[in-house]
């Protein structure tokens, strides 16, 4: 079973076709895989010489190009970069600063939150060591990428730091390594619980 | 004694390092036609295309610096860069992430070998092997490079599963690829 994701994911997030929250976890795996990074390595050389075998079309260009000349003073400094962070892959960083100040949430003993984009469902969970949490399955897909420490799926096996997992409708059980395990979420829609301290539980994740 | 032109790495260098307007404008030149062509494609309004090169080529003149002739081509850096103006005016509609460039740049390693040959001939054989392209793979590759489709949105558009699109564009790819690096 492939820990990574699937090929049109990452031929997406080369040609910049999507540039929703699913290639934003694409983007953070990136970091953390050198195999897919050289996947997208090669999908961007191809774009390059696609682009460079291009024939110049009819148009006449003076009027941009003049336009474009125009602009060159007031055009913005480009972003510096973004630091290592030992735990978090850039795009997180970018978005949220050092893991070491990240604004945690405490949703349930022994669980933690931080929103990224509540409307499409896209947040960070810390488990603390050896966590279970109920069993539970969801509408759509959700897709995990493990930034930290570890769990085990009991159908799927070991998911460890750059591991993805993606999940459909079926219902999955889990236990965090000893280390305890943070991980980023993309979910097509809410998790549903099932087993009645899941539901309990669901309440405040999902609030 | 025959003066010899700058390369595209050394414009773009002139340009990081100095801001030289000159170099900038050699480069534009160079270049701008093929950013067009390809800016036509996926916006066929010609203000928008207009648009975008200017986008394209702002976004030289401010990230001229952090190009590197060891990391990779000219050609691939500059698809890179319009690839990002690509994502930014998606995000433009919803607002959210960061620059992409943040993540994948820094990790990307050498560029190949292949870009030590001549860039005219190696365009030249891209454009040969493009044209000789059977047509499905063909209509894949300007969907998903060009026209700037997800995979899966290919496989609605031409009704083939997604499973056929993702191999006809590795066939088209490693068709250009053995173009590039086996003549």
């Amino acid at each position: 079973m492939s820990h990574c994701p699937p090929e049109e994911w990452l031929f997406d997030v080369a040609t910049g076709a999507d540039a929703s929250s699913v290639a934003f976890l694409v983007a953070c795996h990136l970091e953390l895989c050198p195999a897919c990074t050289r996947t997208v390595r090669e999908l961007r050389i191809s774009g390059g010489e696609l682009l460079a075998a291009l024939q110049d079309g009819p148009t006449e260009l003076q009027d941009v190009e003049r336009a474009l000349m125009g602009r060159l003073d007031g055009a913005p400094t480009a972003p510096v970069d973004v630091p290592f962070d030992p735990v978090f892959p850039r795009p997180v960083t970018a978005w949220l600063g050092p893991s070491a100040t990240a604004p945690w949430r405490r949703i349930v003993p022994g669980i933690q939150r931080i929103d990224l984009d509540r409307g499409s469902r896209t947040f960070l969970l810390c488990f603390a060591p050896g966590v279970r949490p109920p069993a539970h399955r969801h509408v759509g897909l959700e897709r995990t990428l493990v930034l930290d420490g570890g769990y085990r799926d009991f159908r799927h096996g070991e998911f460890r730091r750059g591991f993805v997992q993606i999940v459909g409708d079926e219902v999955h059980e889990q236990v965090m390594d000893d280390d305890g395990c943070i991980a980023l979420f993309v979910n097509d829609g809410p998790l549903i619980p099932t087993t009645w301290l899941g539901r309990v539980a669901s309440w405040f994740v999902e609030t | 004694m025959p003066i010899t032109e700058p390369t595209d790495a050394e414009l773009l260098h002139a340009i990081g390092a100095s801001n030289d307007r000159e170099a900038f404008r050699a480069f534009f030149r160079r270049w701008a036609g093929r950013v067009h062509a390809w800016a036509l494609r996926s916006h066929p309004d010609a203000v928008q295309a207009d648009e975008v090169v200017q986008d394209v080529f702002l976004r030289v003149w401010r990230h001229a610096a952090r190009f590197d002739p060891a990391r990779a081509a000219v050609s691939t850096w500059l698809w890179t860069v319009a690839r990002n103006v690509r994502v930014d005016r998606m995000r433009r509609d919803h607002p959210r992430w960061l620059d992409l460039d943040d993540v994948v740049a820094p990790t990307e390693p050498e560029a190949s070998p292949a870009y030590q040959v001549e860039a005219a001939q190696q365009s030249a054989r891209v454009r040969d092997a493009v044209a000789e392209l059977p047509p499905d793979q063909l209509t894949v590759l300007n969907l998903a490079y060009w026209e700037g489709r997800t995979l899966s949105e290919v496989a609605t558009v031409t009704g083939v599963p997604l499973g056929t699109v993702k191999s006809r564009v590795r066939l088209a790819l490693e068709r250009l690829r053995a173009r590039v690096d086996g003549e």
